[in-house]
């Protein structure tokens, strides 16, 4: 080595909480790529547990050789390949000790992914889905939701409801406690979802548009309801025999009285909120998905918010 | 408090853990931080042209020093100087900067390298 001081200490055998003090702070990305391999003590600092309570591959940045820009969902099997790939090596050095999972938002996931994911966190407490979940069939959910036994808090997004997802977890979560949904919330979805998580603590429907009459249903049959977030949400009323419907914004009295007896109910100044008047009524793609992003992103409850 | 072992470190007569050099170096930080801890970006200045021309080696010293010491501020610092020079760059560029060497077996190496070979790209120049 470069001296010959007695105390020499060359970084092949640097203490293993400095290591772990300066592997902290690094991206995951570090870690799996370089860090990981540099040599075998490093590596074992690779591995601690402090690196790895939360896996959030939202922090990737996609590849902008692509040139295609958001919010358009890589869907090949390049970026497919690839994800497994951060997956397995990832979740390898977390030693299943991983308990929050982001999902790249832009990135969509298949039956692999889930089930990839899932052999490697079975102490997983918080997942949050991506935009595109919609490869993903029965058997992977239901393979991937038997090994989350402990699975507390699911983020959602997406227009059309995740059924088969809360069957699953109906099935085999039974600490679930908090859900956050994206999607169109409707009599069909509140109704089994009513019956596969009965015990459901804390709903955020924030940015979302929610029909009246799932909103009285929840509020009547969710015993335990604790918190709800409708920030933000479009109100629908649909008219007898699905005439038509009518759009709003208000809230209907009887939803506010029934949210009375909730620990927290919150709803958004609708005339003077950011967020709805950054709403956008137009039909361009890119200001949906920015604004969809940030609903999923964000919330008012903070143990949904990533 | 955090002088104690600053305390016995002058009480030791053989100390090999700190040299002269860096305890210079550590020492006078908690007077500074005392002083400029209300306005964070000239900590931040102070830091920058404290460790401008530092070499790994000292980066070490430095670490140790700051652990045996038990002085916690200076090490958080030093460790996320350490992470900042080693973000994003290559394993052969971080092996090289600390002097490392591999003591993977032969075949595990190839195997893990060939795991990892997408990821090589987008590294920053070594």
């Amino acid at each position: 080595m470069r001296n010959q001081d007695s105390s020499d200490r060359s970084w092949n055998n640097m203490d293993y909480n400095i290591l772990v003090k300066i592997f902290v702070t690094l991206n995951f990305m570090d870690i799996i790529s370089s860090v990981s391999l540099v040599c075998s003590s490093w590596r074992s600092a690779c591995c601690d547990p402090a690196l790895w309570t939360k896996l959030d591959l939202s922090t990737l940045s996609l590849d902008s050789n692509d040139g295609l820009p958001k919010p358009y969902t890589l869907s090949n099997d390049e970026s497919g390949k690839i994800l497994t790939k951060i997956l397995k090596s990832a979740l390898n050095l977390s030693r299943g000790n991983v308990t929050c999972l982001v999902f790249n938002y832009f990135i969509s996931i298949n039956d692999e992914h889930l089930v990839c994911a899932s052999e490697r966190s079975p102490n997983l407490k918080r997942l949050i889905l991506p935009l595109n979940w919609h490869q993903l069939t029965e058997s992977g959910i239901q393979q991937s939701f038997k090994m989350w036994e402990g699975l507390e808090s699911l983020t959602v997004p997406s227009i059309i409801a995740p059924f088969k997802i809360m069957e699953a977890i109906g099935s085999y979560c039974k600490s679930f406690s908090e859900l956050k949904l994206q999607s169109f919330f409707n009599l069909d979805f509140a109704v089994p979802l009513t019956k596969n998580v009965p015990k459901l603590k804390v709903l955020s429907l924030r940015g979302t548009m929610v029909h009246n009459q799932a909103m009285i249903y929840i509020l009547d049959n969710f015993k335990h309801l604790e918190v709800l977030n409708m920030c933000h949400c479009q109100m629908k009323e649909v008219y007898q025999y699905e005439v038509g419907f009518t759009l709003y914004r208000e809230i209907d009295p009887p939803i506010i009285e029934k949210s009375s007896r909730l620990k927290k109910f919150l709803t958004c100044q609708r005339d003077t909120c950011n967020m709805c008047k950054w709403r956008p009524y137009n039909e361009r793609v890119l200001d949906w998905a920015e604004f969809e992003q940030r609903c999923w992103r964000e919330d008012e409850v903070s143990s949904l918010a990533h | 408090m955090k002088f104690c072992t600053v305390k016995q470190y002058f009480d030791d007569e053989n100390n090999n853990n700190v040299t002269n050099g860096i305890a210079t170096t550590v020492i006078p930080l908690p007077n500074k931080h005392l002083k400029i801890k209300a306005n964070n970006k000239e900590m931040e200045q102070y830091e920058q042209e404290l460790l401008r021309n530092v070499m790994p080696q000292e980066l070490t010293k430095l670490i140790l020093a700051a652990n045996y010491l038990n002085f916690k501020e200076a090490l958080d610092f030093f460790c996320r100087t350490v992470a900042n020079a080693i973000q994003n760059k290559s394993v052969d560029y971080v092996r090289k900067f600390f002097g490392l060497e591999s003591d993977f077996e032969p075949g595990e190496e190839e195997k893990l390298c060939k795991e990892f070979a997408w990821s090589f790209e987008g590294v920053d120049e070594d």
